[in-house]
């Protein structure tokens, strides 16, 4: 994980549900706070942060699942 | 706090989104939890790659041209939107008439501004005197106390350029207390004092100018009544803290006693 392909990375994301993309790249690309995400995505606070939860715990699994085929 | 615990905030915490007090127990937990811990380096790591700026490219020189010439909508050039009058899609006479509209209701409307603002002065001039001439220690209520109109009327000659008409109302429950001059509307003017009960009346009296004016009444101007009328060329201003009933009263008591003696 520490030198990660940005190839693997961006594919990865792209692989994300729509839902879980969304909210990953509203906060750690655009660093919008909770509530701003919220407001855009148009779901609860507590929506925004289960779903960053599981895209980052998707993410991570995706990016193991591509270094483990590799 | 454990790691189930810890599940359900860090990540609220890995994006400060968490209040002060649970953060120092995420903290303090990640201190004692190697397990944790290593879950959250490797959240930082992610953080960090994401962050690296690999995943943004900038736009290829001339795609959003191509783009826009694909979809038919050219880029739409940055002009002021026109100017408002412009919708109404005027020829050159029909344009001026919006401006002679305004000038005409200008030319109307100012004379009856300045005399508002004109009689609005008075009226804070009016209402200041009478106030003046009540309060308690400086009260300067009348220069001839007297419930005479023979003592009062003549009081005023060779001190006022005109001669007030003076009506006792003591019969009628409005007793003459007196006379004073003051100065209203830059010029001396009389002072007529009477009594409703326990409240005062001031009349105030001076020549009309040209034009005259129409009566007014004047309700609750900080807690008095006023009342304005023009006869025989002199401008009347009664004001009080009697009812609007009773200051209506006087001045009818007034008007009527004052004509046929003068």
């Amino acid at each position: 994980m520490e030198k990660m392909d940005h190839q693997a990375l961006r594919q990865a994301i792209a692989d994300l549900p729509a839902e879980f993309r969304e909210v990953l790249v509203l906060r750690e690309l655009e660093g919008l706070s909770y509530k701003e995400i919220a407001d855009i995505a148009n779901v609860p606070l507590g929506t925004v942060m289960s779903r960053l939860a599981r895209a980052r715990d998707h993410l991570r699994t995706l990016l193991l699942a591509r270094a483990e085929v590799k | 706090m454990n790691c189930q615990e810890l599940q359900e905030i860090i990540h609220a915490y890995f994006d400060g989104e968490l209040d002060l007090v649970r953060s120092l127990a995420v903290e303090r937990h990640l201190q004692d939890c190697a397990l944790c811990a290593r879950a959250h380096q490797a959240r930082q790591s992610l953080r960090a790659a994401m962050a690296g700026g690999a995943l943004y490219f900038p736009l290829p020189k001339g795609l959003e041209e191509r783009v826009r010439s694909a979809i038919g909508r050219p880029k739409q050039a940055e002009t002021p939107p026109p100017p408002w009058w412009t919708r109404w899609n005027l020829s050159w006479p029909g344009r001026l008439i919006p401006l002679a509209t305004t000038a005409l209701l200008l030319l109307i409307a100012w004379p009856l501004f300045t005399h508002f603002s004109a009689n609005q002065g008075v009226v804070d001039e009016v209402l200041s005197a009478h106030v003046r001439s009540l309060m308690s220690d400086t009260a300067h209520l009348t220069d001839v106390a007297s419930s005479d109109q023979h003592t009062v009327k003549p009081w005023f000659t060779g001190k006022l350029s005109f001669s007030p008409a003076v009506v006792d109302l003591g019969h009628e429950g409005f007793p003459l207390l007196g006379g004073r001059l003051d100065y209203i509307e830059n010029q001396p003017v009389a002072a007529l004092v009477y009594q409703r009960r326990k409240h005062f009346i001031n009349l105030f009296i001076w020549p009309a100018g040209p034009g005259g004016g129409t009566r007014r009444e004047l309700e609750g101007r900080q807690g008095y009544n006023l009342i304005r009328w023009v006869e025989f060329g002199m401008v009347h201003w009664a004001v009080s803290d009697v009812s609007p009933k009773d200051l209506r009263e006087f001045v009818q008591l007034v008007q009527s006693g004052s004509a046929p003696t003068r």
